[in-house]
């Protein structure tokens, strides 16, 4: 057998890079964890699933279709979109998730010695992608939980190619209003491209959140992201695009991975666009459930970020990895968010009524016995 | 170009021929990274010791590099060669002597350790073996604290420190906190500046803002333990007003500094009363025996960083007792996979490392291969190693790996029992055994 000089082929920014594990599947963990069902609370899915438009395709979805290559460039959800927020099908340009889209932004403007800006609490792709690809990512701590605009823009420099901004923002829900988006964009004045990644846009309902599409026209270095992941329940298909100026996309076109979206989601996508209803009633189930998943919480004595989008950041007395692993032996699976750098905070996604309940049960069962055990402290 | 020479490298034939040229070079880059010529020349003799060692016992012609790496605060010297062209059998601290007739002296290998401060042999699978002697570096005496004795901020931000910092966090530290709490090799400030800048020390100090500037409000330190952990201390708080608030805003630096890393977990016993309990589980504790005869009974604390997606280890029944109180306590999920020996054939020879670490009077031996011998050799290490004086004798089992768990009888037998377990600390959950009788 030949040995591969592994550390010769591999560059240092990969040899630096920790791959990144995504949870077992829920039947192994129920296994471990012993529990006989499952509350998913920890990826912000839609407990409502898909709209039913885009059930009945998926159910329908002819077997033999299968083995045709789908759209390349996802032609006619471009065309549908387009003339929903009257834009040009060409702005348009598709992923397997807007998870794939942020590589395509990053490949298309960084090269050796380039940067990005993000915050440091933020939806991590964005730092991961920059740094797999060699490139530095500037971590901006975030202000009152929210994306600080003023730091962000110190960090600026010669090399900056990119800045992220997640409004609102996963985990924190905050997000920046109109004003602050267009003095924000104002002060960088064209020179690097501002992604604004609108994953969860369809959740908020205040009047002065800005729409990242109509800021497009009078600044053309804005890139907007949207996902089918969220609002529209279709995360297991993995759909997710970017919009922006046509010079700009012409641009990113040349790093986009073509075929990645498949013909089931495409067909899904295409039923989803239009139904209102599934976001209204979306909608109000994550307002109904959020106030009484915040007041439960809150009556719990925990402190409690909860603001825009499907989940709210909550604050407990003990280890979140812990307290991760004591609910899920309860059935209830949550993100622990040291990995977000929130040590001892949860972010729980907002679901139905009876998730919403025995998570509460089964966390106050939690700080009920925790209050009770004796310290961990170690005797010096 | 003004930078410092860091490393040094020669390749020759395990031939006592050699020898000279082997000491003169261990001996010479001792003293070009900096040692001082006494400890030059405990370099030598150990480098003596090993070279000796591997010529009696090597095949004809085989070959042995050693590297002189200078590591700012210390010196390692390192020779690796090929198992192919060795015994792996005679890298047992134990071989070719009988213990029976304590022959101990013999050993050119148990000299050599003696002439360091810290001494291992590794094996990095499949074939080759680590010899590494590391003798720490010198430092003139420092003047005694002139700082004031306590700090008062009126604000402060938690940074990483420059090297003026460094001194100041260390001077404050070893004047607030005995031995016990901060350890003796974090207490020398220049020793500490090296660590830091070798990247064998990480820190996040809390300092006071404007005039304040040059204050130092508290710290907290860690370093990477093997493949997996973190190991931490603190944290160090000196001023008592702002204490707990300083303590949280440094353990969720310090987690933050950490959580996105390819750690699973951090542990320390080095801690204070401000360390904010509920940021922590507790692991267990440890009872170590001092070089004045006097115990000390150290308690663990951890925390996961990752979600826990479970895993299987393998155990034999009379681990499981023990293991299932811990993994209950500790919510980790985990399914036991009980296993034994039941007849199947085995090499004639097992193979022991071994970790001395002479300052704590410590030694910590881990399985490297598995031999028909292996009890045998067990009690023999044991006995060489109490014969030595060693006062603290562990030995590390990875759960991860099946054949390793099959011997947990045989160490039961041999006198160790387990007194705690890590989390994800080897291939699995690592069992620290300690030897009791
Ligand atoms: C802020 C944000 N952006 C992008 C994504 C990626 O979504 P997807 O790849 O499922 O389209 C997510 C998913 O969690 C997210 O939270």
């Amino acid at each position: 057998m030949v040995s591969v000089p592994l550390s010769d082929l591999i560059p240092d920014y990969i040899k630096r890079f920790e791959a990144y594990v995504p949870s077992k599947p829920d039947a192994e963990l129920m296994k471990l964890y012993g529990c006989s069902r499952l509350f998913r609370l920890n990826n912000n899915e839609n407990p409502l699933g898909p709209p039913p438009g885009a059930q009945e395709i998926i159910r329908r979805f002819p077997p033999m279709k299968a083995s045709l290559y789908p759209s390349g460039d996802v032609y006619f959800v471009r065309n549908k979109l387009a003339s929903r927020f009257s834009l040009d099908p060409d702005q348009f340009l598709f992923g397997n998730g807007a998870n794939e889209v942020i590589a395509f932004v990053i490949k298309a403007f960084c090269q050796e010695g380039d940067n990005i800006i993000t915050a440091d609490r933020t939806f991590s792709v964005y730092e991961w992608v920059a740094e797999f690809s060699g490139f530095e990512a500037r971590l901006v701590p975030i202000k009152d939980f929210a994306f600080d605009d003023e730091a962000m823009l110190k960090a600026i420099d010669g090399r900056t190619k990119i800045i992220f901004v997640c409004n609102p923002n996963n985990p924190t829900g905050t997000y920046w209003n109109t004003d602050k988006m267009v003095r924000f964009l104002d002060t960088v004045g064209g020179r690097q491209i501002v992604v604004i990644d609108e994953a969860y846009c369809e959740f908020v309902s205040k009047s002065d959140y800005p729409d990242g599409m109509k800021l497009m026209a009078e600044y053309p270095n804005v890139v907007v992201f949207r996902t089918f992941s969220k609002m529209y329940g279709l995360a297991g298909l993995r759909i997710g695009y970017l919009v922006g100026n046509p010079e700009v996309v012409d641009v990113i076109r040349r790093t986009c991975v073509v075929y990645s979206v498949n013909g089931v989601a495409q067909d899904a996508v295409m039923a989803a666009i239009d139904d209102d209803d599934h976001v209204a009633r979306t909608r109000e189930l994550v307002r109904t459930e959020k106030t009484y998943l915040a007041s439960k919480l809150r009556a719990l004595g925990l402190e409690v970020q909860a603001a825009e989008g499907c989940y709210v950041m909550v604050r407990l007395p003990m280890s979140d990895t812990l307290a991760y692993r004591k609910l899920m032996a309860r059935g209830v699976m949550v993100r622990s968010m040291t990995g977000f750098r929130f040590p001892n905070w949860i972010r729980v996604s907002i679901g139905r009524h009876d998730a919403m309940k025995a998570f509460i049960e089964a966390l106050s069962a939690i700080l009920k016995n925790t209050a009770r055990a004796p310290s961990g402290r170690v005797p010096s | 170009m003004n930078t410092l020479a860091r490393k040094a490298s020669l390749t020759l034939d395990t031939s006592s021929s050699l020898t000279s040229l082997v000491l003169d070079f261990a001996e010479n880059s001792a003293k070009a990274f900096d040692m001082t010529d006494g400890d030059a020349s405990r370099i030598r003799l150990a480098g003596e010791e090993v070279f000796g060692y591997l010529c009696n016992t090597a095949k004809a012609g085989s070959e042995v590099m050693i590297e002189a790496l200078n590591n700012l605060y210390s010196i390692e010297i390192r020779f690796t060669f090929k198992t192919g062209s060795f015994d792996p059998y005679a890298f047992n601290l134990t071989a070719f002597v009988s213990p029976d007739e304590g022959q101990t002296e013999n050993l050119g290998l148990l000299i050599a350790s003696r002439a360091v401060d810290r001494f291992s042999i590794r094996y990095n699978h499949p074939h080759e073996v680590v010899l590494s002697l590391v003798k720490d570096k010198s430092y003139p005496q420092w003047p005694e604290d002139e700082g004031r004795a306590g700090v008062s901020l009126k604000d402060f931000v938690t940074k990483r420190p420059d090297d003026e910092t460094v001194k100041r966090f260390v001077r404050q530290g070893a004047r607030h906190y005995t031995e016990r709490i901060f350890p003796a090799p974090f207490r020398v400030p220049p020793r500490m500046v090296d660590m830091v800048i070798q990247g064998d020390c990480h820190m996040l100090v809390a300092c006071g803002t404007g005039i304040q500037g040059g204050e130092v409000g508290g710290g907290i330190i860690w370093r990477l333990v093997g493949k997996g952990m973190i190991e931490f201390y603190g944290p160090y708080i000196f001023d008592r007003t702002l204490g707990s608030n300083i303590a949280i805003t440094l353990i969720d630096g310090f987690l933050s500094a950490i959580a996105k890393t390819d750690r699973s977990g951090a542990y320390a016993s080095y801690t204070t009363d401000d360390l904010p309990a509920e940021y922590f589980e507790s692991l267990g504790e440890i009872g170590y025996s001092l070089e004045d005869g006097c115990k000390q009974n150290r308690g663990f604390v951890y925390r996961q960083l990752k979600e826990d997606a479970g895993s299987h280890v393998w155990a034999s029944r009379k681990l499981e007792p023990f293991l299932h109180n811990v993994y209950d306590r500790l919510f980790l999920p985990r399914q036991i996979v009980s296993t034994s020996f039941e007849g199947e054939s085995r090499a004639p020879h097992s193979v022991l490392s071994v970790e001395f670490d002479r300052p704590h009077s410590s030694v910590t031996i881990r399985p490297v291969w598995d031999g028909e011998d292996y009890a045998e050799n067990l009690a023999g290490h044991v006995q060489i190693l109490r014969q030595e004086g060693l006062k603290n004798i562990f030995l590390d089992l990875d759960l991860g790996v099946p054949w390793q768990a099959k011997l947990i009888p045989a160490l039961f037998d041999s006198g160790f029992k387990p007194v705690l377990l890590l989390p994800y600390a080897g291939q699995a959950d690592v069992v620290v055994f300690q030897h009791v009788r």
